[in-house]
């Protein structure tokens, strides 16, 4: 392209952007230009993503909005190798030899069960972080991490890794799917049904709980339902349990409730499906997604930045993928409103960290530890503290939280082992996981790459060394004084080394991995 | 879920309570403008210390009815021979020589038969209904002590209202905004860096600069002034805990090293109302009778010195201890010298404060249900009292409707 097309093209864009957009701007106005900035593309790549290394977001950068946003969002067309989790049921005695057993055989014969269940859900755990960290479909695995949390169901209820590891798959299956139609699966889910006690609804004594929670946390919100409709929802449900042995869904006649009912204003003798099709029939619901979708990804809108995105997902009809195009293209997701004003989850914290570091190819022991550092800082993946799931934002941000944080940064960033108060489990943990935690150590130092491309740079003062890292870990500038203290320990202002080019290698990097270290105690490294 | 209540009194089913009804107790003292029952002092430097027993104790062989001959055909290898009488046909296990003691001081109340309706049998499901304090089979979402702090942080913030003695805070401690401090090691919850970061550290942490401010990033805002709470409370915590030298023997185990922890923190004026312990491993399935007489053991012990500690740096009056677990176990022992899961249990308050008594009935072994224990005392009656009597806070607030008490402190 001559220099002379470029501003004549840039003319007509200008002139069809202003045809097309409303001449009020929204909270889906999209972007005045085709081009996205380096910072704009880091933002779409942390918050669509876990974030990457400036090589990766030049990439993306080179794709323009439309490009960047369709590689992210329509991923289907990137080919994954990533062999699945092999997570299995584990495999149980037939009744008859259960039987054999006297009760301490039988005690004893379903302990051994149950350690095997949950050795299998620290694979699967380890497995999923592994996949954060290296798949290259980052926004599949970031939905189904947003599902996850959305459509809660936890390990301690539900005590099968199986049927977790099959709830896993079916969020990633329907990451950028239609809404609906997971919803629809998730009510035959057998993690589901055992998780909110759908397997105990029968006709005789309906169970209300999955009922209850689908229409308040899943789909339509608090207040848009009555406890009527609740009791009538749950009717619909009953019957629909799981197979115990052979695991997947069963429709059991026998409890099933197959009388009028009469749901949101609807009567007939509705089954779960169809209550499900009535609940998005619903205005709410496109408006509860809508707010739950924004929160997770951009911010915590107001009721009028909702209203347009509530709009497109009843146009699509539950359709994620134009919500998403939308709101990745849009000038609001990009301006200081929603950049920088989330706290990173610690899922997210420790996924974006070693992909912004370029290090990323960990072995299934550092990723089960990565799994075990995001629980001791509250978020334990497969099992969420409650059905709301996790409630995020400021409430990742306590005091002790801060400082495990910041612990665990530092093991990954040195490969220094934390001491054992930032590993240890609620429950004191098992000796086995005590003996792991003394030996926590992320392959080294992940941080190695990123130093020996530093210093091959040559950077000339303490400065670039600062801006480069800023470049790649920040969402916002650091604030004057906060800079000033670490360009003064730069300078070794309170008697340490100072950072030296001149230094060998191996104390310029001790150096520059302190102040690396302490730049994720500022609060700029914590949000995104 | 409705911001004003904790939890939708109409999903709760009243008439359950058994005893509440007309009588209860509507007008907590704080409308009468009484400090009840020691309308001289503030309550506002009162502390409660929750001690979670995991796992569900065995009640029956805890508190024993020894003369009840029911007990002895269900408990033929585990029943307790001995035990330390403290009334009539009721003893402590053997081991619990020094809550016997309390008990005979009159510092100790233990409230008997102690559950709620619709027991549920599943460890975690139960624990959440005493940490929720909702019985009904809605999911659980905040906590008893989460929403007192809540309450009480909403008019003065403090970040060290509640102290949590493991990595991560229990339901009970959830709030809808408070979050609690924990650590499962004081002397370790701190800032790990080199010691030429030490400087550069609190620099970075330093309260917020006023151009942050300007930035209107409320984030950063609530990031920095957390960090610098952090660093503040736990140089505090841990230089309160590491520097603190007690002549008393709080045994060996964890318990004992919380209680120790938390003697120190009160010790050190912390502004704490709340800490939360463990003593874990209560689920005695299987050779019950070794394991539980050292649960026992170092319960009564750890609390024991934990009493004596206190009463030695002169704030035992400012303490009070409740002990409970999720649920006691089965009256039937099973054939592996253990107990199953079972319902009601006795739950011990302990203070100088506290008016020692036994109170609540022993569950009759001969009417029972399914096998388990009826309660009698709904646990919720419990927390009342400790919300209203003790730290001088609204229970109906806290608990989303009038309970009535027990009548655990006063004269």
């Amino acid at each position: 392209m001559n220099a002379v097309t470029l501003p004549v093209l840039a003319a007509i864009t200008a002139a069809l952007t202003s045809l097309t957009t409303p001449p009020d701007d929204n909270s889906t106005t999209p972007l005045a230009t085709q081009t996205l900035s380096y910072a704009q593309a880091r933002h779409l790549l942390m918050r669509a993503g876990f974030g990457g290394t400036p090589a990766e977001i030049k990439r993306l950068q080179a794709l323009g909005v439309e490009g960047a946003v369709r590689h992210l969002v329509r991923f289907a067309s990137i080919p994954t190798e990533f062999v699945a989790h092999g997570v299995t049921p584990v495999e149980r005695p037939s009744r008859e030899m259960f039987r054999m057993l006297d009760e301490d055989g039988r005690r004893k014969m379903r302990q051994k069960l149950r350690r095997e269940d949950s050795r299998k859900l620290s694979g699967l755990r380890a497995w999923w972080i592994d996949r954060m960290l290296k798949s290259p479909r980052p926004f599949e695995e970031k939905m189904t991490l947003f599902l996850h949390g959305h459509l809660t169901s936890g390990y301690r209820d539900v005590r099968n890794a199986h049927h977790m590891a099959m709830q896993n798959d079916l969020y990633r299956k329907h990451a950028a799917g239609n809404f609906i139609e997971l919803v629809q699966a998730v009510a035959k889910d057998p993690a589901m049904l055992e998780y909110l006690d759908n397997n105990r609804n029968n006709r005789r004594a309906p169970n209300e709980n999955f009922a209850r929670e689908l229409m308040e946390l899943f789909t339509l919100g608090e207040g848009h339902y009555t406890e009527k409709d609740i009791k009538e929802a749950a009717r619909a449900f009953t019957g629909w349990t799981f197979h115990r042995r052979e695991g997947g869904f069963h429709f059991n006649r026998g409890q099933h409730d197959f009388g009028k009912k009469t749901f949101l204003g609807q009567t007939g003798r509705f089954n779960g499906g169809d209550i499900i099709r009535i609940i998005f029939e619903q205005k709410e619901a496109s408006q509860h997604l809508a707010s739950e979708l924004i929160e997770f990804f951009a911010i915590k809108a107001t009721p009028s930045e909702i209203a347009p995105y509530a709009e497109i997902l009843r146009q699509s009809k539950f359709d994620l993928a134009p919500f998403f195009t939308t709101l990745f293209s849009s000038k609001w997701f990009y301006s200081d409103r929603v950049r920088g004003q989330q706290v990173k989850s610690p899922v997210v914290l420790m996924i974006s960290t070693l992909r912004m570091l370029g290090h990323t190819d960990l072995r299934s022991g550092a990723c089960a530890m990565l799994a075990l550092a995001c629980r001791n800082v509250g978020q334990e993946l497969f099992q969420p503290p409650n059905v709301k799931g996790w409630d995020g934002g400021a409430a990742w941000v306590t005091s002790s939280n801060l400082l495990t944080r910041y612990n665990m940064l530092r093991t990954v960033i040195t490969g220094n082992a934390p001491n054992r108060n930032n590993m240890q489990s609620n429950r004191g943990g098992s000796q086995r996981d005590r003996r792991r935690n003394r030996t926590f150590v992320i392959s080294g130092s992940a941080s190695q790459r990123l130093l020996s491309e530093l210093r091959k740079k040559k950077p000339a003062n303490s400065e670039e060394v600062l801006k480069e890292l800023e470049a790649r870990f920040l969402s916002v500038p650091l604030a004057p004084a906060r800079r000033q203290t670490l360009l003064d320990f730069l300078a070794g202002a309170d008697g340490s080394p100072t950072l030296d080019l001149q230094n060998k290698p191996r104390r310029w990097s001790n150096k520059v991995k302190e102040l690396l270290h302490l730049l994720t105690t500022t609060p700029e490294f914590q949000i995104n | 879920m409705k911001p004003e209540t904790p939890f939708d009194i109409n999903r709760r089913n009243f008439l359950q309570f058994g005893a509440i009804g007309a009588g209860a107790v509507a007008i907590g003292p704080n409308a009468l403008g009484l400090r009840f029952p020691f309308d001289i002092e503030m309550a506002d430097d009162r502390v409660l210390v929750i001690v979670q027993l995991s796992g569900g104790n065995d009640g029956l062989n805890t508190v024993v009815p020894f003369e009840n001959d029911d007990y002895h055909r269900a408990r033929r290898n585990l029943r307790q021979r001995k035990h330390l009488k403290i009334a009539d046909g009721v003893g402590l296990h053997e081991k619990m020589s020094g809550m016997q003691a309390l008990f005979g001081a009159g510092n100790l109340a233990i409230i008997q038969g102690v559950g709620y309706p619709n027991p549920n049998r599943s460890h975690f499901k139960s624990m959440d209904i005493w940490h929720s304090a909702d019985p009904s089979s809605r999911a659980k979402t905040s906590g008893w002590l989460g929403r007192l702090a809540d309450l009480s942080t909403a008019q003065k913030s403090d970040p060290d209202f509640a102290v949590n003695v493991a990595a991560q805070p229990p339901l009970a401690l959830a709030g809808k905004s408070y979050r609690p401090v924990s650590f499962s090691n004081a002397g370790s919850y701190r800032f790990n860096g080199s010691k030429s970061q030490m400087k550069a550290f609190t620099k970075v942490t330093e309260t917020p600069n006023k151009s942050s401010a300007k930035s209107r990033n409320s984030v950063i805002d609530l990031l920095s002034r957390t960090a610098a709470d952090a660093r503040v409370s736990s140089d505090a915590i841990r230089r309160a805990a590491t520097s603190y030298k007690t002549p008393i023997d709080y045994g060996k185990s964890r318990l004992g090293h919380s209680l120790s922890t938390t003697a120190a923190l009160i010790h050190a004026g912390l502004s704490t109302r709340i800490y939360y312990l463990y003593h874990n491993g209560f689920d005695t399935h299987v050779n019950q009778e070794q394991k539980h007489s050292r649960l026992l053991g170092e319960l009564s012990a750890s609390l024991a010195a934990f009493q004596k500690d206190l009463a030695r740096t002169g704030k035992a009056d400012k303490v009070v201890t409740l002990a409970f677990s999720e649920f006691g176990r089965r009256v039937k022992e099973n054939a592996s010298r253990g107990t199953d899961h079972g319902t009601a249990g006795p739950t011990f308050v302990m203070g100088t404060k506290v008016k020692g008594a036994l109170l609540g009935e022993q569950p009759d072994l001969a009417k029972l249900s399914k096998g388990d224990l009826v309660f009698g005392t709904d646990f919720r009656r419990i927390y009342a009292s400790l919300i209203d009597d003790w730290l001088g806070m609204d229970a109906n607030a806290v608990l989303g409707g009038a309970i009535e008490k027990l009548p655990l402190f006063g004269s």
